[in-house]
C-alpha cells in the first residue's frame, strides 16, 4: 500500500488534482487498530515521510477492490449511479497512468487473494481504452498505443527493498523506490525527459520510467489511475503506429517521443536488456556443463601420464 | 468573478512558521492552470430556473429530496459503564461502528427505495467510503415504532465493518467553510484523532421546506466530530513518581500538538467550552465538604481559574451553570471560552492541571445494555439482550407512574441479516432472571420477517418493565443460512457481522437546563444541549461465523478433471497412433546422416578405450561431442607427457 500512496503523492505533488485521479486501496493499513502509527503510512524506515497525509481521498477501498470493478472502471461502464468522482471520464485526449502494485505472477493479477485477473482480460480493456481514443481526426492529440513496464521479467521475481523492524512489515519495493527517489528531486515545472538519461546503472531503470511518467504527468492533464491489487508482469502487446501530431510546443518532447517509440521495440522482442529497463538484478543463472570442460577427471590424467611415459621411454 | 493570489505568511500557510516565505526571491510570479469552475451561466435573470436542473451537483440534495438525514462514520466501541450514557453528548453521539446512515424522504412510498439507493451512491463518491453496499436491500430496513413517525418513508442502513480513516474525515472537513486552515478545525491532527479509542464524525441534514411560516426554507447542516482521547502522561513530559494516582493533566497542544490558530473568519461564532460532568462536580463538592474547606460556591467565585482541585490555564468568559430541579443531583457545569479574541500571533491553547486525585463516574443511562451470541457449532445460535439497572435508575421521578404502576419504558430496534434466520416465536422474556410471559412485559412489537436474499430481519419491540427490576434479558433462537459462493466476501473466514441493535430511553431525556440566558441562543451547542432527545445507547456489534465453502475446490475440480481427461485422450491417441520404435528409427537415421567418419572412427577408438561394446553411429549429437573433448584430453596429457620425458627423460 506504500507504494501506491507513494506514487500517489508524488502525482498530486506534480500538479494533478484528485478530481483526477481514481485511487483503489485494498487494506484499511494506516488506521488498523494494529498500526502503531495512526493515520501515517511511511515507505522508508526513517519515518520521515508521512504518505497518507491530510488531504488523500480514496475512491475504491476494501471489498470494493475487485476485478469488476476494476475493469469498469477501465473500460468506463458503470451502472447508472455511480458518483462522476468513481468514474475514469477519459476521452479523446486522455493519457491514462496505471499502476499496479501487489501479487501476481505469470499472466495473472491477484486482487484481495480470492480472485485474478488475467493478463488477457487487462490487456482488452486497455486496448478498449486505447480503442476510445482512436476514434477521434487526427488533429488531437493521441497516444495510441501503450508503454508498459514491470518491475520484474518474466521468471523473475519481484523484491521489497527493505523491512521496517517498528512497523514490523517491508515498506516498499526496489521498483518503487528508486522511482520515487528519482521523483523527489523535480518539482512542477521540470522539463525532464527519458532521453536525458544515459547512465546504466541499477536505478536508471526507474530512472528512466519515472522521466517517463514525469512526460506524462507534465503535459495535458491526463485522469489518473492507481490500483493497489497486483503486480504486472510482461506483456506482450502489439505497439500501434504512434502517430504525433506535427506540432509540439516544447523541444524536449520530441526526444522523448522518439525514445518512447524505441522502447516499443524493446517490449516487442524478447531479449531485453535487463540493466537497462528493470532495476532488478536477475537471478544468476547456473551455470550448466561448459564449466566442466576444463576440470579434468584425476584418474584419467595419471593413467594417460603413465601411457605416455611408457611410449616416451621406449 | 476574478481569482486573487495572495501569499500569506500565516502559520497555517507556513507549516507551522517552519517555511517561512523567503522575500529575497521577489518578484514571484503565478501561474495559473485548469481553472475549472462549476457553474451555471444565464443571459438573463429570468434565465435562472435552468440552474436548477438536478444533473448539477449543488441541486443534489434538492434532487434527492431528503428530508432529514444523519451519516455516521464511527470507529471505536463507546464505553457506556465509563464514559457515560445519559449525558446528551453520550446520547447523541455514541454511534454504533462502522457507518450508519439514515434518512426521511419526501416522495410517494413507492419511490423511496429508489431514490434511498441514488442516495448512497452519491455519499460514497462524496465521502469515499463504501456506502453504495448499502443500495442493495438485503442492508437497508424501515423502522417505523423506534424512530420519529415518518409515514414508511425512513429508511436506515449500517455497515459495521466499515473502516474509517483519513479519506472520510478529508471530504467532511471540506463542508467546513474554513475547512481545516483556519478555526476550531485547525486542531484536527490526524494522527492524535486517530490514536484515541473511540472517533465518530457525524453529520446530520435537515431540509426544511417552508411554504408560508416563518421558518426559512433551506438546509441545515450540522457536523460533530467526537474523539475520546487519552491525555498520554509523557508527552507533557511529567514524570510519574509522585503523582501517580493523579490523573493526567492535559492541553490542547500536548493532545493535538498544534494550539487553535483564532477563529474563522466566515463563522458566526467560534467557542470552546470544558464540561464537568454531574459526577466530577459532585465529587469536587464532597471533597470540599470533607475537607471543610468552607468557599461558598467554588465555582462561582473569582477563584475559580484555581481551585483546590485544578487549575485551568485560561479564564473562561463564560460559567454556566446547570439547573437542575428533577433529581436533586449535582449539577454540572459549563466553560465557555470564546476563541474570537485569538488569533495567530496569540492562539488559544488551554490546559487543565489536576492537583488532587479526584475519582467520579459519569451518569449512565437507567439500563445499560448488552448483546451477546448463546449457542455453539455452524447449525444454529442464539442472540441475547441483556440489560442491566445501574445506579441511576435508583429514585426514578414518579411521572413514570403509570395507571398506578411505575413502569420504565425501554424501545429495542434489531436489525439482523438475512442469512441469520431468526425465529421469532422463540423469543423469550426474562425479568430477574425469572421467565415471563411476553404479554406482561412487552407492549408493542413490531417484526418483519427476513426474506432469503431480499430483506433483513427486523425487530421493534416497545416494553414496560416494573421500576424496581435488577435485571432483564431476551434471547431468540436462529438457523445459520448458507450463502452463494459468490456472495462471500474475500475474508470470509472472519465471519459475519449483526449489526448493533438500539435501545432507547423515551421517558428519560438527555438535555441540560441552563437558566434563560441570551448568550445560549448564540451557541448552537448548547442550544442543542437543551433540545429534549430520548436517551439512546447502542450494543455491540456480533461477529457470527458461518459454514463457509472449501473456496479451492472448484480449482481442486478443475484440476482432477482434465488430468483424468488428459490421461484419458493421451493414452487413447498413443495407443492408436504411436508405433514402437519410430522415434528412435528417426533420430538415428538422422544423426546417422550428420555425423561424419572421422567421429565414427573416434568415436570407435573411445568405445575401444573405454571397453565398452560398440554401438552403432551415434544417435545423439552429445555423445560425439563428449568424445571429442575426451580426444582433446587425451592429446594434451600426450604432449605434456612426451615433452617431460624429452627434457628430463
Amino acid at each position: 500500500m506504500a507504494n501506491t500512496l507513494s506514487l500517489y503523492r508524488t502525482v498530486k505533488r506534480l500538479g494533478i488534482p484528485d478530481e483526477r485521479i481514481i485511487l483503489m486501496l485494498v487494506d484499511d493499513m494506516a488506521c488498523n487498530a494494529r498500526n502503531k502509527y495512526p493515520a501515517q503510512v511511511f515507505n522508508n524506515e526513517n519515518h520521515k515521510l508521512n504518505l497518507y497525509g491530510d488531504n488523500v481521498e480514496v475512491d475504491y477501498h476494501g471489498y470494493e477492490v475487485n476485478a469488476e470493478n476494476f475493469l469498469r472502471v477501465l473500460t468506463g461502464r458503470h451502472k447508472a449511479a455511480v458518483p462522476r468522482s468513481k468514474r475514469l471520464l477519459s476521452d479523446e485526449g486522455s493519457h491514462i497512468l496505471l499502476y499496479m502494485t501487489g501479487h501476481g505472477g505469470d499472466e495473472f493479477l491477484k486482487f484481495q487473494d480470492s480472485e485474478e485477473l488475467q493478463s488477457h482480460d487487462l490487456a482488452d480493456a486497455i486496448q478498449g481504452v486505447v480503442d476510445n481514443g482512436g476514434h477521434l481526426s487526427s488533429c488531437h492529440t493521441l497516444f495510441s498505443g501503450v508503454l508498459a513496464i514491470g518491475s520484474s521479467m518474466k521468471g523473475e521475481n519481484s523484491y521489497s527493498h527493505h523491512l521496517d523492524s517498528d512497523v514490523g512489515v517491508s515498506v516498499v519495493d526496489r521498483f518503487t523506490f528508486y522511482t520515487l527517489a528519482f521523483f523527489e528531486k523535480l518539482n512542477m515545472y521540470d522539463n525532464a525527459s527519458l532521453s536525458s538519461q544515459t547512465s546504466p546503472d541499477p536505478a536508471g531503470a526507474s530512472q528512466k520510467l519515472g522521466i517517463f511518467l514525469a512526460w506524462v504527468l507534465l503535459s495535458h492533464n491526463p485522469p489518473l489511475c492507481f490500483g493497489s491489487t497486483a503486480a504486472i508482469q510482461q506483456y506482450r502487446m502489439e505497439p500501434k503506429t504512434l502517430s504525433w501530431p506535427g506540432i509540439l510546443p516544447i523541444p524536449v518532447y520530441s526526444t522523448s517521443v522518439t525514445v518512447v517509440l524505441q522502447s516499443f521495440h524493446f517490449l516487442q522482442s524478447n531479449s531485453v536488456n535487463v540493466n537497462c529497463i528493470l532495476p532488478n538484478r536477475s537471478i544468476p543463472k547456473k551455470i550448466g556443463g561448459g564449466m566442466e570442460v576444463l576440470g579434468f577427471s584425476p584418474i584419467l590424467l595419471i593413467f594417460l601420464f603413465y601411457i605416455s611415459i611408457l611410449i616416451g621411454s621406449l | 468573478m476574478q481569482i486573487e493570489a495572495s501569499l500569506w505568511n500565516a502559520s497555517w500557510a507556513t507549516d507551522g512558521g517552519r517555511m517561512q516565505i523567503s522575500l529575497s526571491y521577489a518578484p514571484f510570479e503565478a501561474r495559473y492552470r485548469g481553472f475549472d469552475v462549476a457553474r451555471c451561466s444565464v443571459d438573463k435573470s429570468s434565465d435562472m430556473n435552468q440552474c436548477y436542473a438536478s444533473h448539477y451537483w449543488w441541486n443534489e440534495v434538492k434532487k434527492f429530496r431528503v428530508k432529514e438525514m444523519e451519516l455516521s462514520f464511527t470507529q471505536g466501541r463507546w464505553r457506556y459503564e465509563q464514559w457515560g450514557g445519559f449525558d446528551p453528548l453520550s446520547s447523541n453521539n455514541a454511534k454504533p461502528p462502522g457507518v450508519e446512515l439514515w434518512a426521511v424522504f419526501d416522495v410517494p412510498q413507492s419511490l423511496v427505495d429508489v431514490y434511498w439507493r441514488n442516495l448512497t451512491h452519491t455519499l460514497s463518491g462524496l465521502f469515499c467510503a463504501s456506502i453504495n453496499f448499502l443500495e442493495s436491500s438485503t442492508t437497508y430496513s424501515a423502522p417505523e415504532l423506534t424512530f420519529k413517525p415518518s409515514f414508511g418513508n425512513l429508511r436506515y442502513g449500517t455497515l459495521p465493518r466499515e473502516a474509517v480513516c483519513t479519506e472520510n474525515l478529508t471530504p467532511w472537513l471540506k463542508l467546513l467553510p474554513c475547512r481545516d486552515k483556519a478555526g476550531l478545525s485547525a486542531l484536527m491532527d490526524r494522527p492524535s484523532i486517530y490514536r484515541g479509542f473511540y472517533h465518530s464524525q457525524r453529520l446530520r441534514l435537515t431540509s426544511s421546506e417552508s411554504g408560508s411560516d416563518e421558518v426559512d426554507s433551506g438546509i441545515g447542516l450540522e457536523q460533530t466530530l467526537t474523539v475520546v482521547l487519552q491525555p498520554s502522561s509523557w508527552r507533557t513530559g511529567k514524570t510519574y513518581s509522585v503523582e501517580t494516582n493523579i490523573q493526567p493533566s492535559w492541553s490542547i497542544s500536548s493532545i493535538f500538538g498544534r494550539n487553535i490558530p483564532g477563529k474563522c473568519v466566515i463563522a458566526k461564532s467560534s467557542n470552546v467550552y470544558l464540561h464537568l460532568d454531574n459526577g466530577l462536580v459532585g465529587e469536587l463538592k464532597n471533597l470540599e465538604r470533607e475537607n471543610a474547606k468552607y468557599v461558598a460556591n467554588t465555582f462561582e467565585s473569582e477563584g475559580f481559574q484555581s481551585n483546590h482541585a485544578f487549575k485551568i490555564s485560561v479564564t473562561p468568559d463564560k460559567v454556566f451553570e446547570e439547573v437542575d430541579y428533577l433529581h436533586g443531583k449535582s449539577t454540572s457545569v459549563i466553560y465557555g471560552f470564546s476563541v474570537e479574541k485569538y488569533s495567530d500571533s496569540q492562539p488559544f491553547d488551554l490546559g487543565l492541571t489536576w492537583k488532587i486525585p479526584v475519582v467520579w463516574s459519569c451518569q449512565q443511562a437507567p439500563l445499560h445494555a448488552s448483546r451477546f451470541l448463546m449457542g455453539s457449532g455452524n447449525e444454529r445460535g442464539a442472540i441475547a439482550i441483556s440489560l442491566e439497572s445501574t445506579e441511576s435508575s435508583e429514585g426514578l421521578p414518579t411521572s413514570h407512574i403509570i395507571d398506578g404502576r411505575c413502569e420504565l419504558r425501554v424501545d429495542i430496534f434489531q436489525v439482523v441479516p438475512w442469512y441469520i434466520k431468526v425465529y421469532f416465536h422463540t423469543l423469550q422474556v426474562f425479568v430477574d432472571k425469572q421467565p415471563r410471559a411476553m404479554a406482561d412485559v412487552v407492549d408493542k412489537i413490531r417484526v418483519s420477517p427476513s426474506k432469503d436474499k431480499v430483506s433483513p430481519g427486523v425487530m421493534e419491540m416497545i416494553l414496560k418493565l416494573p421500576c424496581g427490576s435488577k435485571s432483564a434479558a431476551f434471547s431468540l433462537e436462529f438457523d445459520k443460512g448458507f450463502l452463494h459462493i459468490d456472495e462471500y466476501p474475500p475474508d470470509a473466514n472472519q465471519g459475519f457481522d449483526i449489526p448493533s441493535a438500539l435501545i432507547s430511553f423515551p421517558s428519560f431525556n438527555a438535555r441540560m437546563n441552563f437558566s434563560e440566558d441570551e448568550f445560549l441562543n448564540n451557541s448552537p451547542i448548547l442550544s442543542k444541549f437543551q433540545e429534549t432527545s430520548p436517551v439512546l445507547s447502542y450494543t455491540e456489534v456480533l461477529l457470527i461465523p458461518l459454514t463457509t465453502p472449501d473456496f479451492s475446490m472448484p480449482y481442486n475440480v478443475i484440476t482432477i478433471t482434465c488430468t483424468v481427461f488428459a490421461l484419458y485422450f493421451g493414452s487413447l491417441l498413443n495407443v492408436l497412433r504411436r508405433r514402437v520404435d519410430e522415434e528412435e528409427r528417426i533420430l538415428r537415421s538422422r544423426a546417422g546422416r550428420k555425423a561424419g567418419w572421422i567421429s565414427q572412427l573416434l568415436s570407435r577408438l573411445s568405445a575401444k578405450l573405454r571397453g565398452r561394446p560398440q554401438e552403432q553411429p551415434t544417435s545423439s549429437l552429445p555423445y560425439s561431442f563428449i568424445s571429442f573433448r575426451l580426444v582433446l584430453k587425451i592429446l594434451l596429457v600426450a604432449s605434456i607427457a612426451v615433452t617431460w620425458q624429452y627434457y628430463f627423460g
